[in-house]
């Protein structure tokens, strides 16, 4: 029965190997503000959307000043900016590990 | 610290415990030819010499299998008693390994979400498998929390970073090791036993860094 539960574990982290490939094309960082007093919705703040082509997509947080200059807001924004450095380093970290596994697996009798 | 530099030496260990059982392998399929091989007290060889005696019992378990049941075949031949230890060992690490990458493979497919702050979250991030993140911060949130809020992150993607570099390993050891058996099957038998070499070296390698 073991042997039968290892099989079938081998064949879960085979299909979840597939799934994950095929949902890494693009990784979408969100940061968003939130009023807990009124029930509000939250308002999106920042997004960074990074695509496998390379293409990237930024919107950060700005208000404009009396001087008529967008100023960011520098709280939202390295939150936001430490936000996308970890996702994209545990992207990395999870390729990385994903593809290494998609070897021994293709070895797996089915 | 980086999960490679972390790692490494773990790495090491478990290339060099897998080499010292390839070797194993070979001075036995060699043994006509008098090649010998000696444990001679490095740690790599003594867990080889570990694993070789499990794969041995695989090998012995699958051939009986293959043959109509006899008394012999039943285990009442010479060894048994440490036959019956091996039997105990590789049920064991099946059942562990099982567990294990049922836990790991349901822990990764889901999100991670980590919160910050007292009461009523203050921040909450939700990070996706793929490493998509989501953050929820509501106004007033202090820089301290933020900070706060970072770190914890950092150490919750970090676990889960290492839950999959040891499933990684575990699948990379089990792939070597059924190369060492041979047989067919053996992707599926090799498992546990890759398991127990994963599961010894963490031990092992936990005491450098604890």
């Amino acid at each position: 029965m073991a042997v039968t539960e290892i099989k079938e574990a081998l064949r879960t982290a085979a299909n979840t190997v597939s799934k994950y490939v095929g949902d890494v094309a693009v990784l979408q960082v969100e940061t968003q503000t939130l009023e807990t007093a009124g029930g509000k919705e939250p308002v999106l703040a920042a997004r960074t959307i990074i695509k496998l082509d390379g293409d990237n997509t930024s919107v950060v947080p700005g208000v404009l000043g009396d001087s008529g200059k967008w100023e960011i807001d520098t709280v939202l924004y390295d939150l936001h900016l430490q936000n996308v450095r970890s996702a994209i380093d545990y992207r990395a970290r999870m390729v990385e590990s994903m593809l290494t596994l998609l070897r021994p697996i293709s070895g797996v009798e089915r | 610290m980086k999960p490679d530099v972390e790692f490494a030496r773990l790495d090491a260990m478990l290339d060099a415990t897998l080499g010292a059982l390839a070797r194993r392998a070979r001075a036995d399929t060699d043994a006509e030819a008098n090649l010998s091989f000696s444990t001679g007290g490095d740690p790599a060889e003594a867990e080889a010499d570990v694993l070789w005696s499990l794969i041995e019992r695989t090998r012995e378990e699958q051939e009986r299998r293959e043959q109509p049941l006899s008394f012999d075949a039943m285990g009442a031949h010479e060894g048994q008693a440490d036959g019956q230890a091996d039997d105990g060992l590789l049920a064991r690490a099946q059942r562990e390994c099982s567990q294990l990458m049922g836990q790991v493979l349901g822990t990764l497919s889901h999100p991670i979400v980590v919160e910050t702050g007292q009461g009523h979250a203050r921040i909450h991030t939700r990070v996706g498998w793929t490493g998509d993140m989501d953050t929820h911060l509501a106004g007033g949130t202090t820089r301290a929390e933020i900070v706060a809020h970072a770190a914890a992150m950092e150490a919750s993607l970090a676990a889960s970073g290492r839950q999959l570099r040891l499933l990684t390993m575990l699948l990379v050891a089990s792939s070597r090791i059924a190369a060492v058996i041979a047989t067919p099957g053996a992707a599926i038998v090799a498992l546990p036993i890759a398991y127990r070499c994963v599961r010894d070296l963490v031990e092992q390698w936990s005491d450098f860094h604890p």
